[in-house]
């Protein structure tokens, strides 16, 4: 897996199409699991079960996800909790995968 | 040394930033350098939530040789508890601290809920005051002890869309951290916990 991990519209697909090897048709980029990773997280599962179904599930593809750790810790607890739980499941992928990309401005720094 | 560690909430900056200070320490040790080991938590406990986090953090520096200050605030004052020059300390973290220092509760009361309570006695300190209070009680502090790891925390990435004082407190940290990461031989982010070097880089591979 290649872990692919910036903010919001920080160029993560934009880097991807430029620099990764991308191929639409076969589909090997899965763009954003912070949707199902949320939906995870509603149905009160851990963080080590969700990074082992998502890493299962997308273990020979480029995985896109949001860093949204890194603002004002929100008044809502359950959001608050859910951005450690997802920091906390990046850091899981991160471990599992054999690239990982920061990306900033478009552009992509390997980390790993 | 000094290191600056910065990382947004789950990022696993703690988890490295112990790492580090423990490294020193060891290395110290190895040298026969007669120190300590010092963690200095700054965060204020309130209610589950924060006794959870205080327990996870205790249980990661389980058995490595912490001794704990308990500072909130007056950052300068643990100056007091150290033992050697030649110490070693991690400060965690920044965030918790400047926030003790800017927005305090004149009548102690434990219970977050109680808003009214809450606002009644609720100060809120300049960001000037803060900003040279911080860096002032974090100068005094660094230059007692030989190696200092320091927690911050990035909270600079979402909208720009908040009230004023929030928005002061913000801009607090971030002069805050400015200044540390000048006086740092290293700073280092940490992305998923993953060390990106942002200065220096001969310590934290």
């Amino acid at each position: 897996m290649i872990l692919v991990i910036g903010g919001h519209s920080s160029g993560k697909m934009d880097f991807v199409k430029e620099y990764l090897n991308y191929n639409f048709e076969k589909d090997n980029v899965i763009n954003d699991i912070n949707v199902l990773a949320e939906e995870m997280f509603e149905s009160g599962m851990d963080y080590e079960t969700a990074a082992n179904n998502i890493y299962a599930r997308c273990r020979v593809k480029i995985v896109l996800t949001d860093e949204i750790g890194n603002g004002i810790v929100p008044m809502d607890a359950s959001k608050r909790d859910f951005r450690e739980w997802m920091g906390r499941l990046q850091i899981i992928l991160a471990k599992k995968s054999d690239e990982v990309y920061r990306v900033i401005c478009g552009m992509g720094q390997k980390i790993k | 040394m000094i290191v600056l560690v910065i990382g947004g909430s789950g990022s696993g900056k703690s988890e490295y930033a112990e790492k580090i200070i423990c490294s020193m320490y060891e290395y110290s040790k190895r040298k026969d350098i007669q120190n300590s080991l010092f963690y200095i938590a700054t965060m204020k406990v309130y209610g589950e939530e924060g006794q959870a986090k205080v327990e996870r953090h205790r249980n990661l520096r389980r058995g490595k040789g912490f001794e704990t200050i308990e500072q909130e605030t007056n950052v300068e004052n643990s100056v007091a508890h150290l033992h050697y020059k030649s110490d070693c300390i991690l400060v965690e973290c920044m965030s918790n601290l400047v926030a003790n220092e800017m927005f305090t509760v004149s009548d102690e009361c434990d219970d977050i809920n109680d808003s009214s309570e809450q606002d009644n006695n609720f100060r809120v300190i300049s960001e000037d005051e803060v900003v040279a209070k911080v860096t002032r009680g974090m100068e005094k502090l660094l230059s007692s002890v030989q190696n200092a790891v320091i927690v911050t925390n990035n909270i600079f990435e979402d909208t720009q869309d908040y009230d004023e004082v929030t928005a002061a407190y913000i801009s607090a940290l971030g002069r805050i951290n400015f200044h540390l990461a000048k006086i740092s031989d290293e700073v280092v982010e940490v992305v998923a916990g993953i060390p990106v070097v942002i200065k220096g880089g001969t310590l934290c591979q």
